[in-house]
């Protein structure tokens, strides 16, 4: 071997070269991220999980909730529609200028429509500033909204997640096959922790063809009485019952990995991140979505 | 590749690698190869910004498309000081209290198309017997002077133009510039913390 300098300083240089890419540079670019504070509301971002929510990161971890979830959402594109918040006195100039809207009759009165008004969906972000440049004569006010796009964003996010979000998880679980549904915005999906237990108790309860395992040893039976009642797993108004007609009830383990789950919310907006997309959708419609999964 | 002859069988002989330039068409190749992912790389990273993410190309674009608030930001410093210094007397919707505090929403001093005498009153202070859009008010408590407590005197042009331009209470004043509350600052500071009377507004007031 008469070249084995050589050989050795390509090797460190190539693995240099991946060293600094794949480890140094997102640590520059990430490295020095802390939470955030909203000035003008001292609001903090993220916020630190409470104790049970925090026990029961340990528990997904147990588990393997990472396996089959995913918690990172991600956006395709972005989308603007553009609201009147303030029409111009003038209302011929107006209505001269905005060809769109037409005046509507109440009270028996004639008048433009009641602000906020939604003038236009679904336009690029050169459309929506082009709008709010030519339009300005009658001195209407225009404000553009920001829409996340994707197929992530339409099932399961509010926005996509950023770096920020998983700033106090140790470890990180971004999870890297979908086999269920992503949880990163969960909390809001689903809110009630009755139904989150029920699923991780028996899956097929509320959706035949799931194929999420479940998690018996999570819970614990007692015997059928009334004090045990309140404790004690519903569904569809009817208690839960094992083999032997005995009340399931959640262990403590149970209740903090629901605490983890509420925990994981996308509804407060972020810089890298900015508009949010769909609303918080309430619960019964998000019953018959996750049936259809 | 010099040498092409058998190894030598000597227990001696040590087998060494040649070398051989490489071609040129390739040099050029990688080069280029190199040089489009440069390309690739300078367009796609967001400017190596940890704020930017896709599908953003770049940190101003993130800027630009920030939510576009239907506030003013005047209009909420001003509300920001009236919750700090005026809400707990006068009340979050600017009714005051029947009996002990004065309304300030719709109220003639309020709206008064010259801000001079409420800036006055919030200078030195209130006290005694006051009349209120026609209504006697004989207050046991005194208003305490806040000239020296808001000594910014953009703060205070923001919270008087806020509380005479705040629609929801019904008010539709003009609106207060620093100079303005930086010449009734100077023109009160004599009296410190001595509070007006409606009595005593009325001469200092009168040209």
């Amino acid at each position: 071997m008469n070249n084995g300098a050589a050989l050795f300083l390509g090797l460190l240089f190539a693995m240099a070269c991946s060293w600094f890419a794949f480890v140094g540079a997102p640590q520059w670019q990430f490295g020095q991220e802390i939470p955030y504070t909203d000035e003008a509301t001292g609001k903090v971002f993220p916020v630190d999980r409470g104790g049970a929510a925090k026990r029961g990161h340990d528990v997904y971890r147990q588990n393997g909730c990472f396996e089959c979830h995913t918690q990172q959402v991600r956006q395709q594109s972005y989308r603007f529609s553009l609201v009147v918040d303030e029409w111009g006195t003038n209302v011929q100039q107006t209505l001269r200028e905005f060809p769109e809207v037409s005046l509507v009759v109440s009270n028996e009165e004639v008048a433009l429509p009641p602000v906020p008004y939604l003038l236009f969906d679904d336009l690029t972000l050169r459309e929506a500033k082009d709008y709010q440049r030519r339009r300005t004569e009658s001195g209407t006010q225009l404000r553009r909204v920001n829409h996340p796009v994707g197929p992530d964003i339409a099932r399961w996010g509010a926005r996509r997640t950023v770096g920020l979000d998983y700033l106090l998880d140790r470890p990180v679980m971004l999870g890297d096959r979908r086999f269920g549904p992503d949880l990163s915005n969960i909390g809001n999906r689903q809110p009630d922790p009755r139904l989150l237990l029920l699923q991780l108790y028996q899956p097929r309860l509320r959706n035949e063809d799931s194929v999420m395992p479940s998690y018996p040893f999570l819970f614990e039976s007692l015997e059928a009485t009334e004090e045990n009642e309140a404790e004690a797993l519903r569904h569809q108004g009817e208690f839960v019952k094992d083999g032997r007609g005995r009340l399931i009830a959640p262990k403590p383990e149970a209740h903090d990995l629901a605490a983890y789950l509420l925990s994981l919310r996308l509804d407060e907006p972020v810089f890298e991140a900015p508009g949010l997309g769909i609303e918080a959708s309430d619960p019964e419609s998000e019953a018959t979505e996750e049936q259809s999964d | 590749m010099t040498n092409h002859s058998l190894p030598d069988e000597s227990p001696e002989y040590e087998p060494a690698a040649a070398s051989s330039p490489v071609p040129v068409g390739l040099q050029l190749a990688f080069f280029a190869l190199g040089f489009l992912a440069l390309i690739y790389l300078d367009s796609q990273a967001g400017g190596f910004n940890g704020k930017v993410y896709e599908p953003f190309d770049s940190y101003e674009v993130v800027q630009e498309v920030q939510p576009q608030l239907n506030v003013d930001p005047r209009f909420e410093q001003g509300r920001l000081a009236y919750m700090t210094y005026c809400f707990a007397c006068h009340q979050a919707d600017g009714g005051g209290l029947a009996g002990s505090y004065p309304p300030l929403a719709e109220s003639d001093w309020v709206n008064d198309e010259n801000p001079e005498r409420m800036l006055r009153v919030i200078m030195n202070g209130l006290t005694g017997p006051i009349t209120v859009n026609g209504e006697a008010w004989n207050v046991s408590a005194q208003m305490p002077a806040f000239g020296m407590a808001i000594s910014d005197n953009e703060e205070l042009a923001a919270l008087v133009t806020f509380v005479r331009g705040q629609k929801e209470w019904g008010n539709e004043a003009s609106e207060v510039t620093a100079e303005e509350v930086e010449a009734v600052r100077n023109e009160t500071m004599a009296r410190g913390m001595t509070p007006w009377t409606e009595e005593a507004l009325r001469e200092a007031m009168e040209p």
